[in-house]
């Protein structure tokens, strides 16, 4: 299933193979690796997998992963997505990234809004929910300008270049979605 | 070899399809699929499904599953076990379920007490989470007794018999953990 989300600077839009390029690009900087599952270090190969991957995934109907295409240059600059979609449970995780070169200009939360918006309404979900590996304020406080509540922090759920990372745990109900 | 966990009033060890009887007996009342993925009503064909199925999860080495015997009678009262052990990230879940008959004895207490052992001691784990249905009380006080921390109530995350439940999610370290007994 195509999806296309039409934000003011840019549209969400379901990857296709010819993004490897760009997503290989963007996400090798380990600026996004570095509190993001994105691996490090990321091979060309690892683009074309994770586009595949994803692909067997929405059809399945567990995951809806989004390029974020700048109109201006038609560029993929960043990728959100609902993953883990729960049917039973109408529950989705959402996750994103963003190139660095784009920081800061509100990017990732338009793409935010729009797909959250897109879960509740057209998906119908009735949660959705994000963590965030601390110390990625950048990441939790976009969350909380979005409207996601804070609901706790597990400790030392991740190793990461030498180190233990707590996640901190942030969800929205439907209900709170304005 | 076996696994073979030794407390007091109980030991933990794998089952097998001899356990089938006494698993169903203490696994078929409605409390104990209240607030746990334990199906209801309860036949004797779920616990062979079950003994069989931990077979090949243990293959796959996500899971370590054990019987809770009890010591005086042989009977398999409820089951423990630690699930999604991440090795990379040197943790995993527990879980568990104790026949309604067995319950206020300490024996719940003592058999996550012989795990957490096991997980932190054999396994080199730095983290067990674990996680409870609010408002399943009885749960969460036993956690909070064996040492884990309440660390987060994920809200509406879990859809069980026609409702949305809250998820509360414990977490307990390794230097949390209190060899000493239960």
């Amino acid at each position: 299933m195509k999806v296309v989300l039409e934000g003011k600077r840019f549209r969400l839009r379901t990857l296709v193979r010819a993004d490897a390029d760009t997503v290989y690009k963007y996400a090798k900087d380990p600026a996004i690796s570095r509190y993001t599952f994105v691996p490090r270090p990321y091979p060309k190969k690892c683009a074309y997998d994770f586009i595949r991957r994803n692909h067997i995934k929405a059809r399945k109907g567990l995951n809806i992963v989004l390029g974020i295409e700048l109109k201006e240059t038609g560029e993929i600059i960043g990728l959100v997505g609902l993953e883990q979609i729960n049917k039973r449970s109408k529950n989705a995780e959402l996750g994103y990234w963003l190139a660095k070169k784009y920081w800061g200009n509100g990017y990732i939360c338009e793409a935010v809004r729009l797909t959250v918006k897109y879960g509740f309404r057209k998906m119908k979900l009735v949660r959705i929910y994000a963590r965030v590996m601390h110390p990625n304020i950048a990441s939790a406080r976009l969350l909380e300008k979005v409207g996601f509540t804070y609901e706790g922090r597990m400790r030392k759920v991740t190793f990461k270049n030498g180190r233990w990372l707590d996640d901190l745990r942030y969800g929205m109900l439907r209900e709170e979605f304005i | 070899m076996d696994l073979r966990l030794e407390g007091k009033q109980i030991v933990l060890r794998p089952v097998h399809r001899s356990d089938a009887g006494s698993i169903c007996a203490n696994a078929k009342d409605r409390e104990i699929g209240r607030f746990t993925h334990v199906p209801h009503p309860y036949q004797i064909k779920n616990a062979y499904d079950f003994i069989k199925g931990v077979r090949r999860w243990e293959r796959q080495k996500q899971v370590v599953l054990l019987g809770i015997e009890n010591r005086e009678t042989g009977e398999i009262v409820g089951i423990i076990n630690l699930f999604h052990i991440d090795r990379k990230n040197r943790r995993a879940e527990v879980g568990y379920w104790l026949g309604k008959k067995h319950w206020g004895r300490g024996i719940m207490s003592e058999a996550l007490h012989l795990m957490l052992d096991y997980a932190f001691r054999e396994m080199k784990l730095v983290r067990v989470s674990a996680k409870v249905f609010h408002p399943n009380t009885a749960s969460a006080m036993l956690l909070e007794k064996a040492g884990f921390k309440l660390e987060a109530r994920l809200r509406k995350i879990a859809f069980h018999h026609r409702h949305w439940y809250d998820d509360l999610c414990y977490g307990i370290l390794r230097e949390e953990f209190r060899r000493g007994g239960v």
